[in-house]
């Protein structure tokens, strides 16, 4: 609680804390000892001083008291006493005979009250001395004085008020103290925080904070402009490497752009012949007279089957390019709902008799109508290579790999060659002849780049006849 | 007259002639070689002044890349014009491009067709369009 306050005081208030604090200790301490044996040694000497007075007085009226003085006169005594008096400190004095009997007295008050027998006594406002009165070695009374301690107690309270005064006068030099040095050392912090607010907030990579009194607050105002500079210097690099970074995207933007907007154009412009072969070669087919031979029928068919799968080519090229061309559009769906209705999509399209097992899947996050491409090429060849299979089967499920969701379909058909992997997933690449399984070899390289344009990777193992397992990971 | 056909394609006319035949549409078809053509029948001027303004096809089969006024040109000036309001417009291309159609629909085609390479595919929707345009359809 304390500590927690503390960290939260300004340089001031420390400062004025570590100033006033000891400073008052020691006015305190050394004020409390040298007004303690001032007083000792005053109230030693006062009481030495009323003493050695008494001892002339009781030496000067020692006959009064004696036989030998044929008067026996109180009044003279009186007068002696009287002289006292001239100490402004004596209250009262009383002249006591060897049986206790008051033999003359003088008071300064008639209100002070001289006690029955004479004793010794110490209070705040006075103390008393008895000394006795003798002549040669024999006693004949006691000699009673009152001294006031007026004097004692004023010297008491005036010197209590100077220690006072001396604390209240550091009180306002420690503050000023405070004041001046927090001045000198949160003034250059100040100058450091402004710095570096005006630096940050306001972007100006130019600023720098200026020369400052104290040494140690000058190397860290050099050690601060080496950093602002190398943070400068750092940011203008990072600036032209964004810029340059910007340049090369747009180069490669466009350059994307116009290879998209060529291979549409070549796809359109060679469509149109294709279409022309294709079509005439069909209708060849249909009208020619039954009178052809079969080797010119035979060529026409030859034609119009390479002009398909020319077609077939050029869509598939065109469906490839379309991947890179699109923007992509992330969003969380569910992956077993996608798997379920592109499953039933192809065994409509295909008439395949293969079990689907679909396990529960985590929701993708990922681009829908990409992601669609990727599971209709990789469950449809799922369906096309278990063809031959008796119990075709093919799984879908995910599971949890170093933080990341590694989804899997896996087949139990023809599987391939892993010698041949490094074609696998190759534009046109294909492992199989034509008349095994039909295709143009485009599936895998879709799914790769659908796969790599989300961050992610796709791979595969098999083992011929025993199926094959593809695995894909999104970034 | 039933159909106009604008197509710059003399090969694509001969087909998509051959599949209307070929499929029982026997309608009168007119076609056009480019879009500037085409303008000029629907809207009775230049070579076909003489023409009068409210003999119009029931049907246009419009190709997207013409010379001079291509498809969409063409698209937009039909449906600028509120005596064709009501002229159904099927675009009949070989652009599978996503841009295209989305450009086509938004100009105020009502139908997209891509010209299949396979003739007996082509055949049928020829078919299937023409049966709906001119047969089901209220224009």
């Amino acid at each position: 609680m304390i500590r927690a306050r503390y960290r939260n005081l300004s340089i001031q208030k420390r400062l004025f804390a570590a100033i006033f604090g000891p400073s008052l200790l020691i006015v305190l301490l050394v004020g409390t000892l040298v007004l303690v044996y001032d007083l000792v040694q005053f109230r030693r000497s006062l009481t030495k001083d009323a003493v050695t007075n008494a001892s002339i007085v009781a030496r000067a009226c020692r006959f009064t008291l004696t036989a030998l003085d044929p008067e026996m006169d109180p009044v003279g005594a009186s007068e002696t006493l009287y002289a006292l008096a001239g100490d402004g400190e004596v209250r009262s004095a009383a002249l006591f005979t060897m049986d206790g009997k008051l033999f003359s007295q003088y008071r300064r008050h008639p209100d002070l009250v001289i006690p029955a027998t004479p004793k010794e006594v110490q209070t705040r406002d006075w103390f008393s001395v008895v000394v006795p009165v003798t002549v040669g070695a024999q006693q004949f009374g006691n000699l009673y004085v009152e001294h006031s301690l007026k004097r004692f107690n004023q010297r008491v309270i005036s010197f209590a008020f100077s220690v006072l005064a001396a604390g209240l006068v550091l009180l306002v030099f420690a503050a000023a103290m405070a004041r001046f040095l927090s001045g000198q050392f949160s003034g250059p912090v100040q100058v450091l925080a402004e710095t570096a607010r005006g630096f940050t907030r306001q972007r100006d990579f130019s600023l720098r904070a200026p020369p400052l009194e104290i040494p140690e607050f000058n190397d860290l105002r050099l050690a601060f402009n080496q950093m602002l500079q190398e943070i400068q210097q750092q940011n203008a690099a990072l600036e032209k490497r964004t810029q340059q970074l910007a340049d090369i995207n747009r180069q490669l933007m466009n350059a994307n752009r116009e290879l998209e907007a060529f291979t549409y154009s070549v796809s359109h412009d060679l469509r149109t012949p294709l279409r022309a072969v294709a079509s005439y070669s069909q209708l060849a087919i249909d009208e020619a007279p039954t009178d052809a031979t079969p080797q010119v029928r035979d060529f026409l068919i030859r034609i119009q089957k390479n002009a398909s799968k020319m077609a077939q080519l050029i869509d598939d090229l065109l469906a490839f390019s379309r991947i890179d061309a699109r923007e992509l559009e992330r969003k969380e769906f569910s992956v077993e709902e996608l798997v379920r209705s592109v499953w039933a999509q192809l065994i409509e399209e295909s008439g395949g008799k293969a079990e689907l097992e679909l396990k529960v899947l985590p929701p993708i996050n990922a681009d829908r109508a990409l992601m669609e491409q990727a599971f209709v090429n990789l469950l449809s060849n799922a369906l096309k290579y278990t063809r031959p299979k008796e119990n075709a089967r093919v799984l879908v499920d995910a599971e949890m790999r170093d933080g990341q969701t590694v989804y899997r379909i896996a087949d139990n058909g023809v599987g391939f060659d892993m010698r041949y992997y490094s074609k696998l997933f190759g534009v046109f690449q294909r492992l199989h002849t034509e008349q095994e399984f039909e295709g143009t070899g485009i599936g895998l390289a879709i799914v790769q780049r659908v796969i790599a344009r989300h961050g992610g990777k796709v791979w595969a193992e098999s083992e011929l006849g025993k199926g094959a397992t593809f695995y894909f990971t999104l970034g | 007259m039933q159909i106009l056909i604008v197509d710059d394609n003399e090969d694509d006319v001969d087909l998509a002639l051959r599949a209307l035949r070929e499929t029982g549409l026997t309608q009168e078809v007119f076609v056009c070689r480019d879009g500037e053509e085409a303008l000029d029948y629907l809207f009775s001027r230049g070579r076909f002044a003489g023409k009068p303004q409210s003999e119009l096809p029931r049907l246009v089969l419009l190709d997207l890349k013409l010379p001079k006024v291509d498809g969409l040109e063409v698209l937009k000036e039909i449906r600028g014009n509120t005596a064709l309001t009501t002229l159904p417009v099927v675009m009949l291309t070989s652009s599978s491009r996503r841009s295209d159609l989305e450009a086509a629909y938004k100009s105020g085609a009502n139908s997209y067709l891509i010209k299949s390479t396979d003739f007996s595919r082509f055949k049928r929707d020829i078919e299937q369009m023409g049966r709906y345009w001119l047969g089901v359809n209220q224009a």
